[in-house]
Order: structure tokens, then C-alpha cells, then sequence
């Protein structure tokens, strides 16, 4: 009987540290490796930003040569304008009262209505492409200001490649914290009164503009747009705004407010534009495209 | 006597049958895909997971992409005699290579195998291409099946369709991946997981959260405030651990495996990048949500499809050749000593004064370091208890306090523990100073302060934890007599 047992136990040993072997998982499989020339990539363009195709936005058909035109408009808030309450009143500010709020209400600009003209300020309208072509920089950096804890200016469209200049003339420290998607984020402290200010420089597009914040007052919020090309406007007070020198063709724009649901008011609006000067555009949107 | 034996042979067939379970291999390790995926029309979702997969491989079938800057671990050599089978085909070469790597000694597998083989030259003529052997239409990716160092044998797991000659040169890549992937899966992947994702088995259990490499952003760097880290932040990182986190130091880890671990969290970092990439070319257009709401908006669905088949086609994959190039130049760029972030001027005396000016600024509006750090450094300044707002869903967070880059709750540092994640060389906080911490709201104050300032804030910031009522008071004196001397 004994005899029996012996081949039986060895057979059990054998057996136990093949079933064991298996353990372990992924770290006793050695991978395969296989190399992908760099090369490899199809038409890489060699550091240059993609150009216009055709996507929800941009160009919907080559610009008929001969003839830029100008294109303006208004946003109008079809209703009862919204006053929001300020965000903060006059001398209630959580913190830092001698500055923040001490003169005046930080008013919420999420939703900027005029009560008499109903247009609808903040409002962007830009071709997330650029039709094909080299466009002139401006040679005069951005000014990005900070006064009575808020950024003074609450939307705007910069441009790729020209620094935005962020200063502070408040008397404490902000912090300026942007959430880009294609470009680096910056998160920079300025101390009281910096007039010199430190240059922000976006290398690349964004398609929705980018959220800037200061950590240190947590209302504080403004957005930039950084573009490759100058077919972008936001609405001034009383929601108008103007596009000069696109050349003549039909566009795709993308329209984007900060409160519109889902982030765009349109994300394919289309024009047709026309050489010289254009019919003015009014662009209806009611309560409930920004969630109210 | 029956019974005992039937007990026995009863033990033997249930190990055995235990034993045979094991039939069924373990589950194969897979790079999670992005979260936000999943938010893509179904369209969209398999086009993205197909061209990161086609870049980087799986986790068993790495691919060593040339275009970034990782150090996969090439051997160079030359072909000395090639033993082709009797119908021309060949697949064993003896081979002379210029180094042979030292490998682990409880290294799972015969030395080199699964390793890429590369030919530059076949039968006397260059190769192009990145070295591949073309055999007729299928592009072989040859790999190594086992290689004798005595010998110089080389066995391959691919047959070619002719002998190389001798004399031809080749290349064998992978074998510091491949040490990475196995070191990583051993000692890292727990909490950070297989695709670098943080998100391991451990991870919902710990705070903070294993680092998420996918975004390229690494908190403690050396380098400026929007760069990657260096190879040698990584490796201090894993040798030393991070003090206060679950982080433990991999100091008695073999150098080897620290090194090759490194370039295997690059690699993970710069794929979680390009996928993160693709998926927010996407997202705006192509979420589900958003082709719903363009639907109402009055598109015809089929407009759309139509349009991301298009954009799929024409246009990603020339964003995807963009967007590499960026990601490697911004790894790469990181490596030359500029890139450093070193003091102009030598620390400080740790004088009574210093500090004194330390705590100054400490307390002072030009900083407010205290509306985190609290003005006795203890962590719990007023930023603690404001509600921040959700910059991805414009609505605030359900908890107060600060949140970092992956959404995660985040506490500023208590600066009285002594402990310093980052490291607690004076240098290290001069950095945190200088640089920020990248991905929390920490920030940098190069623009705000001077050397001198700097030097002094971490003189300050050191001594915090050996405070008391005592010695501020006199740090407050002395700053007031200095100040009134200046004047």
C-alpha cells in the first residue's frame, strides 16, 4: 500500500506548483514588444496647428476670392431680462473686506441682460477654424486686470502667440489659475499692485474658451478665448457685435455663453457672408437656453 | 485502513481538481480605456481605442513607438552566421551584440525573449523604415524567442523568408520596457494601476489618491511651473517615497528596476496624454449629450455621423501626429539642465532675521500664504472651508475646501508636521515656492518674489514645526525693528 502513496505525493507536489506558477498575474508575463517607426505617422504637419477641414465649425466651402465682408449683429434675450443678485454685496466679503467688495457689489456677470435694449452681453461668436490664410497678429499685448477681487475682464478673445498681460491693482495677492484643454494650465501669484505683470502666452486654439480663476477668491472667474485667426467677437453691453474682413464664403460659427446649456448657444450657426457690408443679424435666445 | 486511504485519495482528487482550475489562465492585463470614453457616441469610441492601441500596444504586446522620448532599451549587434532551414527559410542566427544587459535573476523568461528585432540592414542592403524586414506584403514585427549569451545565439519567433547575410546590422529593442512593465506590475500597479489610471485595486481605499500619470502632470518636479518632470524626479520620487502618503520608498529596489520603471511610467504618462488628447478632440462635438442636443437643435443625425466619419478620416489622425510631437518635445525638453529650476544665489543664512522676514511675508497680502497654510501654518486657513466651483460641470463642489486638477479634495499642507512630500532639502521647498505643485492650487510665485524672499520663506517655513507663542512674538519684534530701520 505504502509504494502507492509515494508516486501519488509526488504527482500532488508536482501538481501544486504547476497550479501555483499560474499566480501572480501580470507581473510574471514578460510582454512582446513591437517598434513603430517614428515616421510612421501620416502627413505629420511638422508643428503646425491642423487647418480647417471641415468640422462643426469653420469653413463650409472655399472663400469666393474677391471681397471681404463685415459681418454684425446682436444678441437678444427674448423675455423678461434676468437681474441676477450680486455675487457679493458691498462691504459683506467673506474675506480680505478692506478690498473686495469694499466700494462696490462684485455683480454676477454669468448673465449680463440689458434691462432697456434686452441684448445680452459676453456672448461668443467665432469660427473654431480658420479659413486657410495668414492673418496679421496684433503687435500690443492683452491687458488682463484684477480690481476690487474681480477680473475686469470677465470674457475676451486673445490670440495665439500674443501674450495676455495679467496685472493686479488691488492691494493683497491673487492668484491667476487657468483650465485650458489643448494649452498648459498657468497657475501664478501676483502680488499686490503688480503693474508689470506676468505674460500669459496660449501656443495653441482652444475651441471653447478657457476658464480663468483665482484660487484665493473662489467667486472670481473670467474666461479667454485663445484663436489662431481675428473671425471672433463677444457681444458688447448691449449684445452687438462685429466680424470684419472674412472673406466672402459660408461659414460655420460656433456661439458659446457660459451659462447656455451644454455650453453652446449654437454650435453651428450658419452665414453666408456676403463682400462689403452684411444684413445685421438679431439672435434670439430665451430663458431657458441658459438654464433659468 | 479503507477509510484513510479513501480520505487520502478523496485530498488528491480535490487538489488535483484545484489544480486543474488553473486551466483557465488569469485574467490578461488591460489598459483601462478613458473614463470619458464612455461619453462618446458609439461612432467615436472604438476609432480612439484603435489608434492609442496601434501607438502603444496592450500590455502584453508593448509597442516601442520611436516618436517619443523613451529609453526602451536598444542593443546594438551584427549578424556573424545565419543557419537557414533546408527551404530557405531561417529563424536561428548567430549574432554578436555590443552589450548584453544585466537582467534580474528571478527574470520570468529566457533572457531577451518577446524583445523586438530590427534588422538596419538584410542581405548587405539598408533597411528603411525603421529597420522592420519586409516580407512581401505583411510587415513582420520580429521578436526575439530566446538569444544565449555564450553562444550568441539567437533563436527568432518568426521564420524570415531568407537568410540575412553576414556582416548585416540589427537592433534589438524593448528589453528596458519590458523590465519596466514587470516591475511595474509587481511593485506599482496596485494603487496606480495598469494603465497608470490611479485607479488600482488599493486606490478607492487611500487618500490621497495614487497619482493619475495620465494627465502628464507630476506634483513634485524640479523643472518650471507647466513642465514634466525629469527622469531623476521620478526616480527620487520612487526611491524616497512621498513622506504623508502611501508612497512608500523603493529604496532597496534594484537599480535596474528603478530605472526601467521610470521609462515605463513615461510611457504610461505620455499614452494616458495622447488618449486624453484624442478623447477631448471628440468630446465637444461627438458626446452623446452633444449629438443629442445638436439633434434638437435641428441636425439630422446622419449629418453628424457623416461629419465625425469625416473628421475621423481626414482630420484626427493628422491632430494625433500633431498632438505627439507636442507631448514628445514637451518630455524631452525637460532633460537638458535649463530646464532646472536652480537658485541664482546660495540659501540664506538661517538667521533669526531671516526668518523673522520669512514670517513676514508669510503673514503678509502680497502671498496670503496663510488663506490655506492658517497663520500659525497649520493647514486650516479660510480656503479650507470655501465651496470651489466644478470648472467641467459649472456647479460647486458638494464639499468644502480646496480640489485638485482630478477633482480629488485636497488638503493645503500642515506645515507644523516637518513633513514635506516634496522632499524637505531646503531646495525642495524653494522649488514648491518657486514652482507651485503642479495640478493643485498651489501656485508659483516666481513673478511675486525675489531670491532673497524665497530664501527666506523657507527659512521660515522650516522652522514652523519647532514653533511657539514664544518665538513668534520675538520673530514679530524683530520684523517690526527691521522694517523700522529700512524706513
Amino acid at each position: 500500500m505504502r509504494q502507492h502513496i509515494w508516486p501519488i505525493c509526488v504527482l500532488l507536489v508536482c501538481g501544486m506548483w504547476w497550479g501555483l506558477s499560474g499566480c501572480g498575474g501580470g507581473a510574471s508575463t514578460v510582454p512582446k514588444v513591437v517598434v513603430r517607426p517614428a515616421q510612421e505617422e501620416a502627413g505629420s504637419p511638422k508643428g503646425n496647428e491642423p487647418q480647417a477641414k471641415d468640422k462643426t465649425s469653420g469653413t463650409e466651402q472655399e472663400p469666393v476670392a474677391g471681397g471681404v465682408g463685415t459681418l454684425r449683429g446682436r444678441f437678444i434675450f427674448d423675455g423678461e431680462p434676468p437681474q441676477l443678485p450680486p455675487l457679493v454685496t458691498k462691504g459683506n466679503a467673506p474675506k480680505d473686506k478692506e478690498v473686495c467688495a469694499a466700494e462696490m457689489d462684485i455683480p454676477d456677470e454669468s448673465l449680463i441682460v440689458d434691462p432697456q435694449t434686452h441684448g445680452i452681453k459676453n456672448v461668443f461668436i467665432y469660427l473654431d477654424r480658420a479659413p486657410k490664410g495668414d492673418y496679421p497678429k496684433p503687435s500690443q499685448p492683452f491687458r488682463f486686470d484684477q480690481k476690487n477681487c474681480i477680473f475686469t475682464t470677465h470674457a475676451m478673445i486673445v490670440r495665439v502667440g500674443v501674450p495676455v498681460l495679467i496685472l493686479n491693482s488691488d492691494p493683497i495677492a491673487h492668484n491667476t489659475h487657468t483650465f485650458p484643454r489643448r494649452n498648459e494650465a498657468l497657475n501664478q501669484l501676483l502680488k499686490q499692485n503688480d503693474q508689470k505683470g506676468v505674460p500669459l502666452v496660449y501656443t495653441r486654439p482652444e475651441s471653447v474658451p478657457v476658464e480663468v480663476k483665482c484660487d484665493l477668491h473662489a467667486w472670481m472667474r473670467a474666461f479667454q478665448l485663445p484663436l489662431d485667426h481675428p473671425f471672433g467677437a463677444v457681444s458688447a453691453a448691449d449684445g452687438s457685435f462685429e466680424i470684419r474682413d472674412l472673406p466672402s464664403g459660408k461659414y460655420a460659427f460656433k456661439i458659446w455663453h457660459e451659462r447656455a446649456v451644454g455650453g453652446f448657444l449654437n454650435r453651428r450657426f450658419s452665414v453666408t457672408v456676403k463682400p462689403g457690408e452684411n444684413e445685421p443679424l438679431e439672435i434670439k435666445y430665451q430663458a431657458s437656453d441658459f438654464g433659468l | 485502513m479503507v477509510a484513510r486511504n479513501c480520505l487520502l485519495g478523496l485530498t488528491i482528487v480535490a487538489l488535483l481538481g484545484c489544480d486543474l482550475s488553473r486551466v483557465a489562465p488569469p485574467p490578461e492585463a488591460v489598459f483601462a480605456p478613458d473614463e470619458r470614453i464612455d461619453d462618446l457616441v458609439r461612432q467615436a469610441r472604438r476609432p480612439v481605442v484603435e489608434m492609442v492601441t496601434e501607438r502603444f500596444g496592450t500590455p502584453n504586446r508593448l509597442v516601442a513607438w520611436e516618436a517619443l522620448p523613451v529609453d526602451y532599451g536598444v542593443l546594438e549587434g551584427r549578424v556573424v552566421e545565419a543557419y537557414p532551414e533546408t527551404d530557405g527559410t531561417c529563424w536561428r542566427l548567430k549574432v554578436e551584440l555590443d552589450a548584453v544587459p544585466e537582467f534580474p535573476k528571478d527574470w520570468p523568461a529566457p533572457l531577451l525573449q518577446g524583445v523586438a528585432v530590427a534588422f538596419l540592414s538584410f542581405g548587405g542592403k539598408p533597411v528603411s523604415a525603421g529597420g522592420l524586414v519586409d516580407e512581401g506584403e505583411n510587415r513582420v514585427g520580429l521578436t526575439v524567442q530566446r538569444f544565449d549569451p555564450g553562444t550568441g545565439v539567437l533563436e527568432l519567433a518568426q521564420r524570415l523568408g531568407s537568410p540575412p547575410s553576414a556582416g548585416d546590422r540589427l537592433r534589438l529593442v524593448g528589453h528596458k520596457l519590458q523590465r519596466g512593465r514587470v516591475a511595474y506590475m509587481r511593485h506599482c500597479v496596485h494603487c496606480h494601476g495598469v494603465a497608470g489610471d490611479g485607479n488600482g485595486p488599493t486606490a478607492p481605499y487611500l487618500n490621497p489618491r495614487p497619482r493619475d500619470y495620465r494627465r502628464g502632470i507630476f506634483k513634485f518636479t524640479s523643472t518650471g511651473p507647466n513642465e514634466r518632470p525629469t527622469r531623476d524626479d521620478l526616480k527620487r520620487t520612487i526611491r524616497q517615497g512621498i513622506p504623508g502618503t502611501y508612497m512608500p520608498s523603493f529604496f532597496l529596489l534594484d537599480d535596474g528596476d528603478v530605472e526601467a520603471i521610470v521609462e515605463y511610467v513615461r510611457f504610461l504618462a505620455m499614452r494616458g496624454e495622447f488618449e486624453r488628447r484624442l478623447v477631448d478632440e471628440l468630446i465637444l462635438d461627438y458626446s452623446t449629450e452633444a449629438v443629442a442636443q445638436r439633434v434638437d437643435a435641428g441636425e439630422e443625425r446622419s449629418d453628424i455621423l457623416d461629419e465625425l466619419e469625416t473628421f475621423l478620416r481626414d482630420e484626427l489622425p493628422e491632430t494625433a501626429a500633431f498632438e505627439v510631437e507636442r507631448i514628445a518635445n514637451a518630455w524631452r525638453r525637460v532633460e537638458r539642465p535649463e530646464a532646472l529650476v536652480v537658485p541664482k544665489t546660495p540659501r540664506t543664512p538661517d538667521t533669526f532675521e531671516s526668518r523673522a522676514r520669512g514670517r513676514k511675508l508669510f503673514l503678509s497680502k502680497t502671498l496670503k500664504c496663510v488663506d490655506c497654510h492658517g497663520p500659525t501654518g497649520r493647514g486650516d486657513g479660510p480656503m479650507t472651508e470655501d465651496y470651489q466651483l466644478n470648472t467641467a460641470t459649472n456647479e460647486y463642489y458638494p464639499f468644502p475646501g480646496l480640489v485638485d486638477a482630478w477633482g480629488h479634495p485636497i488638503r493645503p499642507r500642515n506645515l507644523t508636521r516637518g513633513i514635506y512630500r516634496g522632499g524637505r532639502r531646503p531646495l525642495d521647498i524653494y522649488r514648491r515656492i518657486y514652482v507651485g505643485i503642479k495640478g493643485t492650487p498651489m501656485p508659483s510665485s516666481a513673478a511675486a518674489l525675489n531670491e532673497e524672499q524665497i530664501w527666506d520663506l523657507v527659512n521660515y517655513v522650516l522652522s514652523i514645526p519647532y514653533e511657539t507663542a514664544d518665538t513668534r512674538r520675538q520673530l514679530d519684534a524683530v520684523a517690526a525693528q527691521l522694517t523700522a530701520s529700512e524706513k
